[in-house]
């Protein structure tokens, strides 16, 4: 009998710790760049070096040429099963494309981003599965990343699913440092777990302080015209999704719509406004003789609103998501919150909140804590839980 | 008063004139003649002449530039020199037809030391060049220059030459460049009347003297001459002087026995001896002596001293051992044995052996207008002279140089309009640029009403006046007139450059006349005009413009995802159809000319690109130096060159998501990090990134 239970708790750490596990591939503390290849360019690019305003080390790629960590197969793929969310801190101004190099259920793909909103899905590069980050990311901010793999590969192949991480490249993006380059598994807060037809407007309720990273998917807004074998929404307003939030600054509403430039601060500083992208955005691809290539296919957007809120207001922060509204007719679901790789929100945020500085960037020590407390916090209770239950295992034992 | 120790004459000529009878720069090979058994001239490029050059096959020939009299003959009276470069392969014979006072002459030479100046051949003179034996000779671009007045000489001192009629090569296949004739100037060191500038270098034994008589010659046609009396080879007698500007040595001489020739000079490896014997050997011999500080030439044994060789001709009768003419190429000389080094310059003449000698002089190079460089005739910058008003009435019309708000300094014509003429260059008469090599012209204008610009040229069918309107069409041919429309929107009152193929234009009213010669510009019309310039071609050659919708002219370069594509797509924002490249960044690479253009008419290159990541364009381009990728980058600082990488910026904000269009002159991009580097040919368009481009175009 000790021995199931022993077995249930063993099994139950694992879960907790796959849970909640996750894989640095590069945080520059190792004072080295030895784990970087050149694609193209030089070696002497790239340089291991002390960030002040991040207080840690980080790896900078100057050239603008092509590098690589880990490998599309062999010995050198970083072959990270289970895990398939990855964040990264970076700073740039000049336009980039950053691949992950993700082995599938149907061969090798390029989940691709780039410093313009748009996403091309299949873009014309076989393998790639194309998504914008946003002109945003060029403003030479030191920004985290955080992408949901399987979610962006499900955008342009549904029935696809991620077997393996296996690397990354940095192209372009001449002066570009990154750091803290990592696998993880997020928590997640699903609120809606299928479509709803929106007519016109739709609002949800949120109410949570634990999380910063909001996921939805969307279909089917807009009739598209067909030009050139290829279906283009002229309406630029065909949507407006916005997100009601709480900031450390007072209320802020985060809004996004079809366009490739962000209008940032709106209607009297209370509003935020990012671009999407043009309206390939709702699902439309490049490659003319792709199977799915017509729009409606469904998309998801998944937004970091802290991060959001600080490409115009550096120094305010996120300390509650309220709500989130549509508007707009078309089909709306999946709506979840995601745990950052980094933080529980209130705890960076009580932190931060003391303080306008904008460099208030968890430590290094900080970010590899938060994982653990989690983890080691539903350890805890368990084995609380065989502590107080210790006579009646042992005695059948 | 002391008498003057340092004697330089200088004789010009008639200065430096030069005609060029074949150079290639044409890209034809239509004015030789094949005889006996040859293929058909051809011209070709020679990667290491960086030329175009006449390349000649078969077995034996001859082929004839020019001729031995008759129209086609070049009848040249006025230039006395002969220049050409050529490649040995192997043996050889070069005649140059003349017309002498007593009849026509072949000046010949071939690769032979020796001269025969009695010939076999009626009214052959044969002057051997050297090299035989020798590989150092072949494969390898030589300049060969030939007095050809005192070759003539030489065997007849008595006869004139009248004129020079052709080129005629018979041999082994071989490439010819250059071939042109001209005038030196000449700076003479001794005439016969200095011997007080020489001194006796070697005194051993003594007694050995040197002094100025009256040449001894039955005609005495040298005058006074410098006798060098002493114990044979075992005296040495030097004039020292000093000589940096010309690399040809010339020298006459008489002896009655072997000497030789001993001359100091400064090349790029230090100092040489160049050595000149004649020996008694038939076969050639020289070479590098005393660990390659004396480089010896043979001059070609006994008939050195003016023996008559193979003469079968009674009418010589007993004058005999006649003054002879050495012409040595210093340079070139040095090149046969050091092929890395050059002259810089001469500092003594030493003479080894007794016997008597004249005439030392240092020749110059002819000047050689490298036909691949423009001809600018106005860029406004020093005034109006080179203009006139050839069509004054109604009276009143002027010309100014002003200063344009954009453009600079530039020419303005004001008069009645349409009425009055303007003339730069000449149509006929002296004034004519009489421009032969270039076939293109470029010039920009600003008018604001009718006008037009004609191009005075030379034909094969006489006079033409290509002439260039504000209209939308081309009224073609009216009487010597070739009209074309250049757009009604060029009298907008903004500067416009017009770029012309003349012989392009020509052809496609006239298509079989050519070419022959580019005169004058003329204008009608109130406005203005600048930067007047001839070119040796224009052409644009357009690789991409992607409007056939196909992409078969692209291929990988590289393709390490194994998932990009090369599509022909519609852009909607350039209205056009245009290639899109998309695969793993910089990991996948595009290439526009696998087979390699080998374009050595255009040096610049025009493409457009919309790029929202970052990117890598190498052109690939043949220089003087070797290969050479220019690399553009979208970065804002040029880096350098790095092996055979040149590495450009194109600025960081061009990675926008935008089209942008870029206009690079590779030669200026090439000579950025290499001034001494020139640009050959462009090869290929190569770039890595995922975007969009269109329009790859030479000019």
């Amino acid at each position: 009998m000790i021995l199931k239970h022993f077995r249930f708790i063993a099994l139950l750490i694992v879960l907790i710790s796959n849970l909640n596990s996750k894989t640095v591939i590069e945080n520059g503390e190792d004072n080295s760049t030895t784990k970087w290849r050149v694609v193209e360019g030089s070696s002497d690019d790239i340089l291991n070096m002390y960030d002040s305003e991040l207080k840690s080390r980080v790896v900078e790629f100057n050239g603008g040429g092509s590098y690589k960590l880990g490998a599309t197969g062999g010995s050198k793929a970083l072959n990270i099963k289970g895990e398939t969310t990855i964040s990264w801190k970076m700073k740039v101004t000049i336009p980039y494309t950053i691949y992950i190099l993700t082995q599938t259920t149907e061969g090798l793909r390029y989940i691709f981003y780039v410093s313009t909103p748009s996403r091309g899905l299949k873009h014309g590069f076989l393998n790639g599965i194309h998504h914008g980050l946003g002109k945003a990311t060029l403003n030479g901010r030191w920004k985290t990343i955080t992408r949901d793999l399987s979610s962006d590969l499900h955008d342009a192949e549904p029935d696809n699913r991620i077997i393996s991480i296996n690397g990354i490249i940095i192209n372009g993006g001449n002066g570009i440092r990154v750091d803290d380059i990592t696998i993880y598994t997020p928590e997640e807060k699903i609120y809606i777990n299928n479509y709803i037809e929106v007519n016109n407007s739709y609002k949800l309720n949120i109410n949570s302080e634990y999380f910063k990273i909001l996921q939805w998917r969307f279909k089917d807004f807009g009739t598209p015209e067909i030009l050139d074998r290829r279906g283009i929404i002229r309406d630029r307003d065909i949507f407006e999704f916005k997100i009601h939030t709480t900031t450390t600054n007072g209320k802020r509403d985060l809004i996004y719509t079809l366009g490739e430039d962000n209008l940032g601060l709106i209607e009297n500083n209370r509003t935020i406004h990012h671009a999407l992208g043009d309206d390939r955005v709702i699902g439309s691809v490049w490659v003319e003789n792709y199977p799915a290539n017509s729009l409606g296919m469904p998309q998801a957007i998944t937004r970091d609103l802290d991060e959001d809120i600080r490409d115009f207001e550096p120094n305010n922060h996120l300390l509650k998501i309220d709500s989130f509204e549509v508007k707009g007719s078309g089909r709306v679901g999946y709506i979840k919150l995601l745990s950052s790789v980094d933080t529980n929100l209130s705890k960076i945020k009580k932190s931060n909140s003391t303080s306008n500085s904008s460099d208030n960037l968890p430590s290094e020590k900080e970010i590899n804590n938060v994982g653990f407390k989690i983890q080691y916090l539903f350890l805890y209770l368990l084995l609380t839980l065989l502590f107080l239950n210790r006579e009646k295992y042992f005695k059948k034992g | 008063m002391k008498k003057i120790y340092i004697l330089l004459l200088l004789i010009l000529n008639i200065l430096n004139s030069s005609t060029v009878y074949e150079d290639g720069e044409d890209g034809k090979a239509n004015d030789w003649r094949v005889q006996g058994d040859g293929e058909e001239a051809k011209n070709i490029y020679s990667p290491s002449l960086d030329s175009r050059v006449i390349r000649l096959k078969g077995n034996g020939g001859p082929w004839i530039l020019g001729a031995v009299s008759g129209h086609l003959a070049w009848n040249n009276r006025k230039e006395k020199y002969i220049s050409w470069k050529m490649v040995m392969g192997s043996r050889y014979t070069v005649y140059i037809p003349v017309t002498t006072k007593n009849g026509t002459r072949y000046l010949f030479y071939n690769d032979l030391p020796k001269r025969i100046l009695r010939h076999g051949v009626k009214g052959g003179i044969l002057h051997g060049l050297g090299g035989y034996g020798h590989s150092e000779y072949k494969n390898v671009w030589r300049t060969y220059t030939r007095d050809l007045e005192t070759d003539l000489k030489d065997s007849e001192p008595n006869n004139e030459l009248i004129s020079v009629n052709g080129f005629i090569y018979s041999g082994a296949d071989v490439s010819l460049d250059n071939i042109l004739l001209y005038n030196p100037e000449e700076s003479v060191y001794e005439d016969g009347t200095t011997p007080n500038r020489w001194i006796i270098s070697d005194n051993i034994p003594s007694g050995a003297t040197i002094s100025s008589i009256d040449d001894p010659q039955g005609e005495h046609v040298q005058g006074k001459v410098i006798k060098l009396d002493g114990s044979g080879l075992d005296n040495a007698y030097r004039l020292n002087f000093s000589n940096s500007k010309d690399s040809i040595i010339q020298w006459k001489s008489r002896f009655y026995e072997t000497y030789s020739v001993s001359l100091i000079v400064q090349t790029q490896k230090g100092e040489r001896e160049l050595l000149y014997t004649n020996s008694n050997n038939y076969r050639p011999s020289g070479g590098l002596k005393n660990n390659g500080y004396t480089i010896w030439h043979e001059m070609g044994g006994r008939s050195l001293i003016g023996q008559n060789g193979w003469e079968q001709r009674r009418d010589f009768g007993a004058v005999n051992d006649f003054w002879q003419t050495v012409t040595r190429d210093l340079n070139q000389d040095i090149k046969d044995f050091e092929r890395d080094n050059e002259f810089i310059s001469i500092s003594s003449f030493e003479v080894r052996g007794s016997g008597l000698i004249d005439d030392i002089k240092m020749i110059s190079r002819p000047i050689i207008i490298d036909p691949k460089k423009d001809i600018i005739y106005e860029n406004g910058e020093d005034g109006i002279s080179k203009w006139h008003i050839y069509d004054n009435t109604p009276a009143g019309a002027t010309i100014s140089n002003i200063i344009d708000n954009s453009k600079g300094r530039v020419i303005a014509f004001n008069g009645n309009g349409f009425e009055n003429g303007y003339e730069i260059g000449a149509r006929r008469g002296s004034g004519k640029w009489n421009n032969i090599n270039h076939k293109a012209i470029s010039f920009t204008i600003n008018f604001n009403e009718y006008y037009t610009i004609y191009i005075a040229v030379d034909t094969t069918n006489g006079v033409r006046y290509l002439t260039y309107e504000p209209r939308d069409s081309n009224r073609g041919v009216i009487n010597s007139y070739i009209r074309f429309g250049i757009g009604a929107n060029t009298m907008d009152g903004t500067w416009r450059t017009i770029n012309r193929n003349l012989e392009d234009d020509l052809h496609k009213f006239e298509p079989d006349s050519d070419i022959l010669a580019i005169n004058a510009l003329l204008v009608r019309g109130s406005g203005k005009i600048d930067d007047i310039k001839t070119m040796l071609t224009y052409k644009t050659i357009i690789y991409e413009d992607a409007e056939d919708g196909k992409i078969d002219r692209w291929s990988f370069f590289e393709h390490a995802s194994h998932g990009a594509t090369i599509t022909n797509i519609f852009d909607e924002n350039r209205s056009s159809r245009v290639i899109s490249l998309h695969g793993l960044g910089k990991a996948d690479g595009y290439i526009l000319g696998s087979t390699p253009w080998d374009n050595h008419i255009n040096k610049s290159l025009k493409w457009s690109m919309r790029y929202g990541e970052s990117f890598t364009i190498y052109i690939s381009v043949q220089t003087k130096n070797g290969r050479r990728y220019l690399t553009y980058t979208p970065i804002d600082n040029n880096r350098g060159l790095v092996g055979s990488y040149i590495l450009i910026g194109l600025g960081s904000n061009i990675i926008d998501n935008s089209w942008h269009t870029f206009t690079r002159d590779l030669n200026a991009d090439i000579k950025s990090t290499e001034p001494d580097n020139e640009l050959i040919a462009i090869d290929s368009f190569i770039i890595r990134g995922t975007g969009l481009i269109d329009d790859i175009e030479a000019f």
